[in-house]
């Protein structure tokens, strides 16, 4: 048994119906996102991990909320049951939404990377996924550059566009040494949520080389998005 | 409670109106409309005859854009504010700035209030507020750094946030020794705030009313109207009207805004409404 595929989609808040408004304001990503995680679904995979950056290292089980109320939304009447259960962080979360859009009931565990972990270290936790006992799905959430256009979230920096085709470059190509070259302070520099999820894809021996198939690379509202499928 | 800005002091029942007058050629809104002083004067000379009550000058756009230091934004702003106080040696003025040292050279020139809009970034803003005997504006950004853009912010209780944080501002420039009835807070529409989180702000506007600390609202024109009612910025006075009127009524006393003839008018209706304005003129089924 061993990773049977991934899909690589960005952990926006704006690609959850609930939370973008009318007007469906990412419907292109949005579609593409939908489109990378059916065809990891129909992979027929026997459970999701579901993997993002951040600044601390946790693991969840499906039991978890996915809460997106910290973020918005309509007002709701309060779940009873809430306070009883805990929440999944913010891009898990995203994650989790964008699953149970697409009705997926299977097992699913979630997993946070500390953002200071080596390239080694989460290939290591790659390979260690690829050497369980079921079929695994991966779900990787991150972002390239969000600081692609003057409007981004950090303004526009010189060296997004770069960092952007490199990291498209690399997918495209399966470059796994190229993945595991990048560097935390280049990703942190640019807003960069990505490179932990596609170094520890780097270390799945099932899906190497790591070819994505992309179905998505634009900047939204300046933050550059990757959709894509990564597949034996 | 009587608040007390500066020069200006206003009874309970008094909802105020507060003018934008950017010494900016980079501003969201007007984006330099009033950067000449020749037309910031003129701004202020037609805001003062529409019934402001405050005029608020500031001289950094809050985005992102070219980088201002504070030599440059005092450069901006403290000589025009020795103008209005000379034009208008009664109206209240307001200087909107996160720094001390331009507040200072404010204060020196003739303001009244310090409009601290980035949310007690630098706590000696509170000193110079209380060596003046100035107002200060407490305002919540949830901890943002001054002129960047939120991205992906998450709150578990936004209104908690928004209540602990500026009571807390509020505290902290009491105990500099600011006067507490110049003392005002403000929930900082689309500071640190997503669409959501300023919708859910402005709705709740009378939570922070009952904290007891008078409250300002800062709504006009911003990004969480545009988004709601789809309209670019020079389409949302309406929608900036209706943020008006509910806060009003909520208890909000100070609105901060680039249309004021249109306020004073939401504010009066809005103020007649809850019982403290007589209306203008009454005679239909007196006669």
């Amino acid at each position: 048994m061993s990773v049977v595929g991934a899909a690589l989609v960005p952990a926006a808040p704006v690609l959850v119906p609930e939370l973008s408004g009318q007007m469906m304001p990412a419907a292109e990503p949005l579609d593409a996102a939908r489109a990378a995680l059916r065809r990891l679904i129909d992979s027929d995979p026997e459970q999701l991990v579901v993997v993002a950056e951040a600044d601390r290292e946790a693991e969840f089980d499906r039991s978890a909320r996915i809460g997106l109320h910290r973020l918005g939304g309509l007002p709701r009447a309060e779940d009873p049951d809430a306070a009883a259960t805990e929440e999944l962080p913010l891009p898990l979360a995203i994650g989790a939404a964008l699953l149970d859009e697409l009705d997926w009931a299977g097992p699913t565990s979630y997993r946070l990377l500390n953002k200071s972990i080596s390239s080694a270290e989460a290939a290591e936790l790659g390979q260690q996924l690829d050497e369980g006992d079921s079929r695994t799905g991966l779900v990787l959430l991150g972002n390239g550059s969000a600081r692609s256009t003057e409007k981004a979230p950090g303004s526009l920096d010189p060296n997004a566009e770069q960092f952007n085709q490199d990291l498209l470059s690399m997918i495209e190509q399966g470059d796994r040494d190229a993945i595991s070259q990048l560097s935390a302070e280049a990703s942190e520099g640019q807003m960069s949520d990505i490179r932990l999820p596609l170094q520890l894809l780097a270390g799945v021996a099932s899906l190497s080389p790591p070819v994505g198939e992309v179905g998505f690379a634009d900047q939204f509202k300046g933050v550059y998005y990757l959709c894509a499928t990564f597949l034996p | 409670m009587t608040l007390r800005l500066g020069r200006g002091s206003f009874e309970d029942s008094e909802i105020l109106v507060m003018a934008i007058v950017n010494r900016t050629p980079d501003s969201f809104f007007d984006k330099g409309a009033s950067w000449t002083d020749e037309a910031a004067m003129e701004r202020v000379h037609q805001v003062v005859a529409e019934g402001a009550d405050i005029i608020d000058i500031g001289g950094v756009k809050a985005g992102p854009g070219e980088f201002v230091s504070a030599e440059d934004e005092a450069e901006r702003v403290v000589p025009f504010i020795a103008a209005v106080r000379e034009a208008y040696p009664d109206v209240v003025i307001s200087v909107d700035t996160w720094r001390h040292e331009v507040g200072r050279a404010a204060c020196e020139a003739g303001a009244d209030v310090m409009n601290d809009a980035w949310g007690g970034v630098d706590p000696k803003l509170a000193e110079v507020a209380a060596e003046f005997s100035a107002g200060i504006i407490c305002t919540h950004t949830g901890g943002a750094t001054p002129r960047t853009r939120p991205h992906r912010i998450a709150y578990d209780d936004l209104m908690g946030d928004i209540i602990g944080r500026t009571t807390a501002l509020a505290e902290a420039a009491l105990s500099a020794g600011v006067p507490r009835e110049g003392i005002v807070i403000d929930p900082g529409h689309d500071f640190g705030k997503n669409t959501w989180h300023s919708l859910e702000a402005t709705r709740r506007a009378g939570e922070m009313v009952e904290t007891g600390w008078p409250v300002l609202i800062s709504a006009s024109n911003k990004d969480f109207i545009g988004e709601t009612l789809d309209r670019p910025v020079d389409q949302r006075l309406i929608g900036s009207l209706a943020a008006v009127a509910v806060t009003a009524f909520e208890g909000a006393r100070i609105f901060r805004v680039h249309a004021v003839a249109e306020t004073r008018e939401v504010v009066d209706m809005v103020a007649s409404i809850k019982g403290l304005r007589e209306p203008s003129s009454v005679t239909r089924g007196l006669a």
